[in-house]
Formats: structure tokens, C-alpha cells, sequence
């Protein structure tokens, strides 16, 4: 699984897993981490698909979700550009956060931990920098 | 796009089509040699032609004994204008043309006679400006030699245009069996065909009147009652091989 | 749910004792890129064949835009043929010329713009070409046509890496914008994964896998994996 770049967005996509979920995923990051800034122009479908090798459809579903998530809109004419509106990457982001903590939870959960180890050892990290204590 | 000038764009087609992508491996050395060949050929056969002439022996009508060998080249022709879409390997584009069967048969059919009348009336010009050239500049040689030269030239090029067609067709029928259903038979046909050819040609000696001329039988042939009616049932007979063949590559093929 | 394009039914295709085709059920849906996978020998070409109408089938029926597949049906299809050569003597220009005649829905001047963006000269004759060359320009003759449907047969076979990556930047450029159904075999996957939405996994002349690449991935992983799974006997030769 290489590293690809188009433009400012980079992806990693692993052909074991649908193709769509995985473009959406990693542009919807990329857009919350900030790594494509608002109001930037987007890779066009055609761009993206050619790098990726990609049947063009796939990358034209996945930009039309990111359209009605509110992340891009399309200019006419001149192609997708990245949303202007700070507060909804922001609200995006946060959503985004959300569901990385509700997975990591429920992962340890899984492990069998429970919050109140989770938080002793977030602390443990903060306080002591590298090298904190495992659990 | 099914119009009669589509169909007429693909008769050009074929007739300009030459080689195949495993023989134009040949380099143009190769190539070279080939027409020396050819050329030493040619001048072999001019001057035993011309020494015979000088010596009075040559009668003009027999330069068209040559002509014995062009049943061969029309089936040859007619096999190799179909053949060659499977040594080229392009048989998938011609079969998948969107037309009918019969014109992808009959447009072949066409390019190849047209090539073998290129091949026969070049033959007949040279040969008469041959004998134009042998009177002028020899002195027994009358312009009545030349003028029956015409004449038994006309003779035999009625006989090749009559039996051209079904020997074309029966050419493509040999070339279309070996790729359809009819493999097993084409064996069969190629006996059947070199056979009936060879048996037609012993019969050409039973025209054979009185002077044992092929010269007169030729003529005999051709100017006789029976023959419009042989010519057309050639072209009846050219007819249903052309689309036998058609009805193979249509429905009967063997990939 | 539109109709499918091209529908195989229980076809059997026999030559002497070998099945080529084995009680093949086969619906391909339209306006998708269809992956036709498998290793040699498993029946896609005559697949594509009985397609093209070139085969008849001796049990089953196959049925393209509904009828049955001939010569007329082949005016709305682009076909590939496997391991196809083309006329030596002919110059790229003539070929295209040749296309505009008698192939229906040729558009020469995207053709020519395929031509210039794959590096093909159209003064050359094919006969002078590279192999890799020859393909990308008989590729061009199939997808600068405005047809409803294209079946490409082995467009990859022993094609050199820079025409292959040529070939795949073409295809993903004609594939934006159309709603064209493009049926591709290829017994490689190598790069070119990504491009079908749609599969038919092939094993001695039947569909032993047929839907959604992606759900394919979900069920099994990658097409490269898949392959390693279901043809495990052809890697151990």
C-alpha cells in the first residue's frame, strides 16, 4: 500500500477494502486535519482518478457525498474547491473527532479496561512525558 | 451506414490490402532478391521466347499456353484473399465488421478478380506489344500473325473471364472450410476442386479438332452455343459457393 | 433496475471433447466497467466471442441489447479482438480512416486526440510499430467510438509496461463523462484494480463470482488476493 499525492491531499488506499469508503475517509480527514485548506482548489475526478488508477465513477460518487457532507461545493466551470466556511470543517472535525474516540473507547473496551484506567494513563502520559508507565 | 458505398469502400480495401504482419518481417534485402529472381525469370523466358521467334518457329497464340497455369492462380487468388485475415491475425476485426456476411465474402471475391484481371490484361498487353515488337523487327512475321494473335488473345481471354468466378469462389470456399464446421471436409474439397480441375483440363484436349491445336479448341470452346449458357452457370455456381462460404463465416465458424 | 446489456444463459460452447464454455450464466449490467477475470484457458475470449456474435453457442442462449448477437447487433459494439494484429501496410491516419468508414460511431478527431496523448504518429505504418505501439493504437480504433458498448479482450497481453500505463491513462480519460458499458479481460491484475466496478470471476468456462467489486472486496479482499484464492491450482504449475 503506497503513498500517493494529488496535489495537496495524499492517499494510502488498500485495494482489500472498498475503494469508495476509502477515498471519502481520507479527503474528509484531510480536509478536517487541514492538510487542503478552505477554499482550495480540489484535484479534479479526473486527476485524482488517473494517479489512483481508478475508475473515474468511483472518484465521482465519493466527491459527490463530499458536496452534500458540505465539505467542497463545485464552482462552475472551474471545478471543486474546498468549503470557505471555517465553521463547518470545524463541526466536521469535531464529528470526525468523535467517532475516532468512540472507536478507540469501544477498542478498549474491548480489551477489557474500563474509563477510569483509560484516564489514569492519559494523565500518566501527559504528566510524564515520554517513557509514562503502561498500563 | 449500410450503403452500397460502404460496401464498394470495403472492395477498394481489400484490393489495396497486401502482406501480412508475419511476412513483413522480411528485410528489404530479402525483398531484393525476390525481384532478382523474378526479373532473371522473366528475361529467361523473353529471350527463349525471342530465340524461338528468330528462328521462325514461334506462332504468337502460343505465348497464351501460359495461361494453363491461371486456373490455379484464381483458386489461389480466392483462397489467399480469405486466408490471409488469419495469417495477419486481424480475422477477429474482419468477422466482427457490422455488415452482412455476403459482403464481407463478395468485396474479396471482387478485389481478387480485379487483381487477377490486372494480372491477365497486363500479361495480354505485353504479350501483343511483344508481337507488335517481333513483326517490326523481324521479317517473317506478317501483320496477319499479329492480327490472329488478337484474335485467339480475345479467345482465351473469354475462357479465363468465364471461369474466373467459380474458381474465385471455390477458392474462398477451400480457404472459409478450414475455419468453420467444414474442417473435417475441407481435405475432401481441396481433392474435389484440384481434381474437377485437373479433369476439366483433359477434357480441353477432347476439343482438340482435326489440326491438334489448343489454339482452336480455345476457339471452339468459346465461340460455341454452349458456351454463354457454361458462363452462367459458373456465375450460378460462383454464386452459391459465395454464399456457402458466407453462411459459414455467419454461422458455422470454428474459433 | 435497467436491463442488463448482455445476458449469458446456461451456454455451452464445446470444441470436440474441450468445454470452452460451460453452462455460462452470465448478466452484465449496463453502464458499468466490467472486469472479466480469470486465468488463460478459462473461457473469456469466448466469452467475448459469442458476444461479438462470431461463436454460436451449442446449448444456451446469449442476448445482446435483448436480440441476438450478429453482425447487427455488432454496429453498437466496439470489439477488441484477442491477440489481434492489424494491416501492416496501413499508416495510423488510414487506419483511423478505415475506423471512419466502416466503423459506426467513429469520432476521428478524438481519435486523433488520442493519438497525439499516447505518443502514436499517424504518418507511421503500423507494420514499423512496436507491439506496444500497434496496441495502443488498435485500442484507440475501439474507444474513440460513440457506442454503447466496448469490449476490450486481453487489451494488456504482452503489452510493454509504458504502453499498458498508456493504455490505462486512456481508458481512465474516455471512462469520465460517458455512461458506456466497457467489458475488459484481462488474466493480469496488475494495476488495474482500481478501474472495474463491477466483476465476473471465470474458471473453466463458467462465473464462479459475479457483482460489485466493492462488495467482492468487502467479502474476499483485494481482486489481487482473490485471484491468489480461487486459482490457487494455476500458480502451483
Amino acid at each position: 500500500m503506497t503513498e500517493q499525492k494529488v496535489g495537496p491531499l495524499r492517499f494510502r488506499i488498500d485495494f482489500s477494502q472498498p475503494l469508495y469508503e476509502q477515498i471519502l475517509d481520507q479527503v474528509r480527514s484531510a480536509i478536517a486535519k487541514g492538510e487542503i485548506g478552505l477554499g482550495e482548489k480540489m484535484p479534479s475526478v479526473r486527476e485524482l482518478a488517473q494517479e489512483l488508477r481508478m475508475n473515474p465513477n468511483t472518484v465521482m460518487r465519493a466527491y459527490m457525498e463530499l458536496e452534500r457532507d458540505g465539505l467542497t461545493e463545485k464552482r462552475r466551470g472551474q471545478g471543486t474547491y474546498v468549503t470557505a466556511s471555517a465553521d463547518r470543517v470545524r463541526s466536521f472535525r469535531a464529528q470526525l473527532a468523535e467517532r475516532y474516540i468512540d472507536s478507540f473507547l469501544a477498542q478498549m473496551e474491548s480489551l477489557g479496561l474500563n474509563w477510569e484506567d483509560v484516564e489514569a494513563y492519559v494523565r500518566r502520559k501527559r504528566g510524564a512525558g515520554e517513557g509514562g508507565e503502561s498500563l | 451506414m449500410i450503403r452500397s458505398r460502404t460496401f464498394w469502400a470495403l472492395v477498394r480495401h481489400e484490393y489495396r490490402m497486401k502482406g501480412s504482419w508475419r511476412k513483413s518481417g522480411r528485410s528489404a534485402l530479402s525483398k531484393w532478391w525476390g525481384a532478382v529472381y523474378l526479373t532473371l525469370i522473366a528475361a529467361a523466358l523473353i529471350t527463349a521466347t525471342t530465340y524461338v521467334a528468330v528462328n521462325g518457329w514461334l506462332q504468337f497464340e502460343e505465348m497464351w499456353y501460359l495461361a494453363l497455369g491461371a486456373p490455379y492462380m484464381m483458386l489461389f487468388v480466392g483462397h489467399g484473399m480469405i486466408k490471409r485475415e488469419w495469417e495477419n491475425d486481424s480475422y477477429g476485426w474482419w468477422l466482427a465488421l457490422p455488415y452482412p456476411r455476403t459482403w464481407l465474402v463478395v468485396a474479396k471475391w471482387i478485389a481478387g478478380w480485379l487483381r487477377v484481371a490486372t494480372v491477365i490484361v497486363a500479361f495480354a498487353v505485353l504479350a501483343i506489344l511483344y508481337a507488335v515488337l517481333i513483326t517490326v523487327c523481324l521479317p517473317h512475321y506478317k501483320w496477319a500473325d499479329v492480327v490472329r494473335f488478337l484474335e485467339v488473345s480475345g479467345d482465351w481471354l473469354a475462357l479465363l473471364v468465364g471461369v474466373c468466378p467459380i474458381l474465385l469462389s471455390m477458392g474462398q470456399l477451400l480457404a472459409v472450410s478450414a475455419f468453420t464446421a467444414a474442417r473435417p471436409v475441407s481435405p475432401l474439397l481441396w481433392v474435389l476442386f484440384l481434381g474437377g480441375m485437373g479433369m476439366l483440363q483433359g477434357q480441353l484436349g477432347g476439343w482438340l479438332g482435326e489440326d491438334g491445336q489448343l489454339v482452336s479448341a480455345v476457339d471452339r470452346i468459346v465461340s460455341g452455343w454452349q458456351w454463354i449458357p457454361a458462363v452462367a452457370a459458373g456465375w450460378l455456381a460462383a454464386g452459391c459457393l459465395a454464399w456457402l462460404s458466407a453462411y459459414l463465416i455467419g454461422k458455422k465458424l470454428d474459433l | 433496475m435497467t436491463e442488463p446489456v448482455i445476458t449469458f444463459e446456461r451456454v455451452t460452447k464445446r470444441y470436440g471433447k474441450k468445454l470452452a464454455l460451460d453452462g455460462l450464466d452470465v448478466a452484465i449490467p449496463a453502464g458499468r466497467i466490467v472486469g472479466i477475470l480469470g486465468p488463460n484457458g478459462c473461457g473469456k475470449s469466448s466469452l467475448f466471442r459469442a458476444a461479438a456474435g462470431l461463436i454460436r453457442p451449442d446449448e444456451g442462449n446469449v442476448r445482446v441489447f435483448g436480440r441476438e448477437p450478429g453482425w447487427q447487433t455488432n454496429r453498437d459494439i466496439a470489439y477488441l479482438p484477442d491477440r489481434a494484429r492489424w494491416y501492416p501496410n496501413l499508416t495510423v491516419a488510414q487506419t483511423f480512416d478505415w475506423g471512419q468508414t466502416f466503423l459506426p460511431g467513429f469520432d476521428r478527431e478524438d481519435a486523433e486526440r488520442l493519438a497525439a496523448a499516447m505518443e502514436i504518429d499517424p504518418d507511421m505504418k503500423i507494420g514499423g510499430m512496436s507491439r506496444g505501439q500497434e496496441a495502443r493504437a488498435l485500442l484507440i480504433l475501439c474507444i474513440a467510438r460513440d457506442v454503447p458498448v466496448v469490449m476490450l479482450d486481453e487489451p494488456f497481453a504482452g503489452i510493454d509496461v509504458v504502453s499498458r500505463e498508456a493504455i490505462i491513462a486512456g481508458l481512465i480519460e474516455h471512462l469520465e463523462d460517458r455512461s458506456q458499458t466497457m467489458l475488459i479481460s484481462t488474466h493480469d491484475i496488475r494495476e488495474v484494480e482500481g478501474l472495474f466496478d463491477y466483476t465476473v470471476m471465470m474458471d473453466r468456462g463458467r462465473a464462479i463470482w459475479t457483482g460489485d467489486t466493492e462488495r467482492l472486496r468487502a467479502e474476499y479482499g483485494s481482486l489481487h488476493d482473490v485471484f491468489r484464492l480461487l486459482y490457487r491450482k494455476e500458480w502451483k504449475r
